[in-house]
């Protein structure tokens, strides 16, 4: 399994679209950094700990959103259409190694990504001490909501041999999960209370305010494990399915 | 280690896929029932203050909060209401746009944006519903019945309770969130009322008549609360008065010129030491460990014993302190020393006690509590270290109302850990921006410039 | 080496395998051959470990893949057909990534990776990237791939396709090569070509075994089986009597007021027609019918 992580990483690394991506993810991130923290210093901010940080994370969340599916897309898609994924599966490797080792290195370059974001607490630094706590809880309620995109993408990406199709598709899920309750007015009081568990976007917003609550860490888990759980059991129904 | 794996077909694969999402299902449940919170915040704002969780365990039936909103701002209750909650279990909790059900306002007695409603055993009270000690306080009157009344005798030259220099503002609306209705009173005018819970002399500055001194014991005669803060003035009669009861009052001040606090003038007297395992320093296991900063105080300790009173000291300034016997040398910033009679060491500066034999069906003990300060608890010190929770804890003892008792919501304590605004110029800010959007990005596109060129050359 | 017996495999309700049974010792160079959809690529998938047969029995160097899948997995080495590759990945690069996944210890790794490297000729173009190289290096990488491990069995779909005639020649020798130290399957629609390199041919049409055999044997047979077409003029009868009567002749088939004759070669048109002439029939019509793949197989299994 590692040997394909390895592979997958360097598929990423060589790829000159990642570089691209990578790029405009860090300049999004860095130019809502910087409105954030001017926005924040001109109503007079007195303590970044206390707000700051929540809208750069909810920016990060949305940034996210947008890079995740075009990391995931090639991940099963690109290989059924070069067909080499026929020949994977005539190694001595399991399906849910195969399934592990995508996920792991998809998720490994978000994190790189996320870890380059740790830039703006740097930049801040010498000018005020930055609490660890709130930084702590937003990075764990990125990452988890990382794997959860991922593994959702990663399934998605499975179903199909066109990159096209794998990553609009994984927009559209994933979207579905957050206007689940975007439109308060729109949906019910009744049935926002109905979908609110479900919103992956709003299970984010405890971490963003600097608190860790173990069901939403809970959600996110299962969330993920359900789709990478999918995942393997596409990839199985080759089985009787056949490799089409 | 493989079973045998038949050729299934979509039946199979939905039954698995089925089995998958209702077992991790199951958990999520379980997950939410037990739901445990990590609250990294500073100043744990993201979890209910030990007063409120207090509060809301003496909810036992079911309490119905139905808050109106104004349009824009629900968020703002929402994720409070949603603490509370999840904090017991006998809540029902419904928002509403005020302007969308202005009727159903209306029918609640809800005349404002940002109010709740709070209906508990046909018992109905509106109150504000952010922040949270409002609330709190709402849904204990709700939980009560009534409200409290706490009296502030005026004629010594005490402080206000609202407004002008050194007043207790701040002190008086969070009383006020906790269900005590301030009102001012003249022991002049005869018997105390019945219903009073607390009477409060906020630093008076003039010693007080023996007419008044014997409504006060009337009082606590008959199981009434009296919360003293008495900031170092000369105050004779008082001074003999609690002496009937055991209690020294003072005539000294207080300095420690080693722990200098900022903004304090060098004067503050800091207490460090608590008793432990009384109801206003350390109540149910939760101690003022932050300390509390008396700007300027003075003595009070236990004489001795009185038959019919149990007193006990339960606060003492730091070791390091000084108790000056002048008053007027220490507030001219001379030094301490003993030649001037001034002694030094920890000196007690907070007394409790109860007065009387009690008995009777609803009659309790009366209490007393003595500090030996009052501007500890005004608007320019009560947020500093535990200044609050002593003065508010103080006032939740002598009231009998145990629930009050506690930590109350942590305020960032700016003075220990100074946190200044931050403040960027123009150059610092673009250098971020550029650090920030330009250089980091920038970096990346040159690594992925060199390894396409690299693979190029490479072949 | 490798067992099958009975073999089928359906896909939702399209039967692909309708009952296939076969065996192939240790070091024999087998071809396997069959028109397009006959079912060759689905059988070597199964052998390959790619998903199992919905029934039958499979034995792998005596292992189930069943039940020990992995196991199975390790002794072949696969090559599917159109050779996919990564083109991003230099050839050395991904037939390291192909060691580490066939469990290759560390040690042995590099070893190992150069060995089929020289084996499949790639010294050459080790550094480059697979999707820079010209098909037939490509196809060598595929080669070198399956190779990987040193697996006992090596199973390969249409190693040759689209490849021009030097670079067959090429692939042809790799694998005459293994003759003896390996067991070599390989599939093909071209019969030519799989004379020349195996020891005996399964042909598999439709799902089911056609046939089986050396390939002179088979060579025989699609010799032995030629047809004509013949229209003579002459009474309904006799005619047919007269063929039916010829020796090597086995089926006179009446249509279209002709003849299909089928028999034994060589040149059944020229035997045919000089019965006919001794008959006293005039020849009309004489034509050399070529018979398609399908109906070599058919013929195969009906034995005839």
């Amino acid at each position: 399994m590692i040997a394909l992580v390895r592979k997958e990483l360097a598929l990423y690394f060589s790829s000159p679209l990642f570089y691209l991506l990578a790029a405009v993810f860090f300049a999004l991130g860095g130019w809502f950094f910087y409105t954030n923290l001017s926005f924040y210093v001109l109503m007079g901010g007195m303590n970044l700990s206390l707000g700051f940080w929540q809208y750069q994370f909810f920016d990060l969340r949305q940034l996210l959103l947008v890079l995740i599916p075009l990391l995931t897309m090639r991940l099963f898609a690109e290989e059924r259409k070069l067909g080499t994924l026929e020949l994977l599966w005539t190694y001595p490797l399991r399906d849910a190694e195969i399934v592990a080792g995508k996920f792991l290195a998809c998720l490994a370059v978000v994190g790189a990504l996320l870890l380059g974001t740790g830039l703006y607490p740097l930049l801040v630094a010498p000018h005020q001490t930055v609490a660890l706590g709130p930084l702590v809880a937003g990075y764990l309620g990125l990452g988890l909501l990382a794997a959860a995109c991922v593994a959702c993408g990663l399934f998605l990406s499975a179903l199909t041999d066109s990159q096209l199709v794998a990553g609009a598709s994984t927009y559209g899920l994933l979207l579905l999960f957050w206007v689940l309750t975007w439109n308060e007015a729109a949906v019910g009081a009744d049935a926002l209370r109905v979908l609110k568990p479900f919103s992956l976007f709003d299970r984010f917003a405890t971490f963003a305010l600097g608190a860790i609550d173990t069901r939403d860490v809970s959600y996110l888990v299962v969330f993920t494990v359900a789709f990478l759980g999918f995942t393997f059991l596409a990839l199985d129904s080759r089985r009787w399915r056949g490799l089409r | 280690m493989r079973l045998r794996r038949a050729v299934r077909g979509w039946s199979q694969l939905v039954l698995e896929a089925g089995l998958l999402v209702v077992g991790l299902g199951l958990l999520q449940v379980v997950a939410e029932r037990t739901n445990r919170r990590f609250d990294l915040s500073p100043g744990r704002s993201l979890s209910l203050s030990p007063v409120t969780q207090q509060i809301l365990a003496e909810v036992q039936e079911p309490l119905r909060l139905t808050v109106f909103y104004r349009r824009g701002q629900r968020e703002r209750y929402a994720a409070l209401l949603a603490r509370v909650a999840d904090a017991s279990p006998h809540l029902a909790i419904e928002l509403f746009d005020f302007d969308r059900y202005p009727d159903r306002a209306r029918s609640l007695g809800v005349t404002d944006y940002g109010e709740a409603a709070i209906e508990y055993r046909g018992n109905r009270v509106v109150a504000r519903a952010f922040p949270e000690e409002e609330l709190a306080g709402g849904i204990l009157r709700a939980v009560r019945g009534r409200r409290r009344r706490l009296l502030y005798t005026t004629g010594h030259g005490e402080r206000p309770p609202a407004g002008g220099p050194g007043s207790l503002g701040r002190l008086t609306a969070a009383l006020a969130a906790e269900g005590y209705a301030p009102e001012t009173v003249s022991l002049l005018d005869g018997p105390l009322p019945d219903d009073a819970d607390v009477v409060v002399a906020a630093g008076p500055e003039h010693d007080f008549a023996p007419a008044e001194l014997a409504t006060l014991a009337a009082f606590l005669g008959r199981g009434g609360g009296v919360l003293l803060l008495l900031d170092p003035a000369p105050l004779p009669q008082l001074g003999a008065f609690l002496a009937g009861l055991g209690l020294r009052l003072g005539d000294d001040f207080l300095v420690d010129r080693e722990r200098r606090i900022l903004g304090t003038d060098g004067l503050a007297a800091v207490v460090e030491l608590f008793k432990t395992g009384n109801p206003i320093t350390d109540p149910s296991g939760h101690p003022i460990d932050t300390g509390v900063v008396l700007p300027s105080a003075r003595s009070v300790d236990v004489a001795g014993a009185v038959p019919g009173v149990d007193a006990e000291s339960i606060a003492r300034t730091a070791p390091s302190g000084w108790a000056m016997a002048d008053p007027d040398r220490a507030r001219r910033g001379e030094e301490p020393d003993r030649a001037h009679h001034d002694v030094p060491g920890s000196a007690s500066v907070v007394v409790m006690a109860e007065v009387g034999p009690g008995g009777g069906a609803s009659r309790r003990r009366g209490r007393l509590v003595v500090v030996g300060d009052a501007d500890f608890a005004s608007d320019a010190y009560l947020d500093l270290l535990g200044n609050r929770d002593l003065v508010l804890n103080a006032v939740a003892w002598t009231a009998g109302e145990e629930a009050l008792v506690g930590p109350h919501e942590e305020r960032t304590p700016e003075i220990l850990r100074p946190l200044s605004p931050l403040v960027l110029s123009e150059r610092e800010a673009r250098t971020m921006l550029v650090l920030a959007a330009a250089v980091e990005p920038g970096l990346v596109l040159a690594l992925g410039l060199l390894i396409a060129l690299v693979r190029r050359r490479r072949g | 080496m490798i067992e099958v017996r009975d073999l089928t495999k359906r896909f939702g309700g399209v039967e692909a395998l309708g009952g296939i049974s076969f065996t192939i010792r240790a070091g024999e160079v087998v071809g396997f051959l069959g028109p397009n959809g006959a079912g060759k690529t689905t059988t070597l998938r199964i052998l390959a470990g790619v998903f199992p047969p919905s029934s039958g029995l499979v034995r792998i160097a005596g292992r189930d893949p069943l039940v020990e899948p992995l196991a199975c997995r390790r002794a072949v080495g696969y090559f599917p057909e159109y050779a996919p590759f990564y083109p991003e990945l230099r050839v050395a690069q991904y037939l390291d990534f192909v060691a580490r996944l066939k469990r290759i210890p560390r040690s042995a790794r590099r070893a190992e990776v150069a060995r089929v490297v020289a084996a499949c000729g790639l010294e050459d173009v080790a550094g480059r990237r697979v999707g820079t190289l010209s098909k037939g290096y490509r196809q060598r990488v595929g080669l070198a791939q399956a190779l990987c491990g040193d697996p006992p069995i090596l199973v390969l779909d249409e190693p040759t396709i689209g490849l021009d005639p030097g670079q067959v020649d090429e692939i042809r020798a790799l694998i005459g090569r293994l003759r003896g130290a390996r067991t070599v399957l390989f599939s093909s629609h071209i019969l030519a070509e799989v004379e020349r390199v195996c020891e005996r041919v399964i042909v598999i049409a439709r799902g089911r075994l056609a046939g089986e055999g050396t390939p002179a044997e088979l060579g025989e047979r699609l010799a032995a089986a030629e047809r004509v077409w013949l229209r003579v003029d002459a009474p309904a009868g006799a005619a047919e009597a007269a063929l039916r009567a010829l020796a090597g002749v086995r089926a006179v088939v009446p249509a279209d007021g002709g003849f299909h004759v089928e028999g034994a070669g060589p040149d059944l048109a020229r035997t045919v027609g000089e019965a006919m002439r001794s008959g006293g029939f005039t020849v009309l019509e004489l034509v050399r019918e070529t018979l398609d793949l399908e109906e070599v197989f058919r013929r195969l299994v009906t034995g005839r």
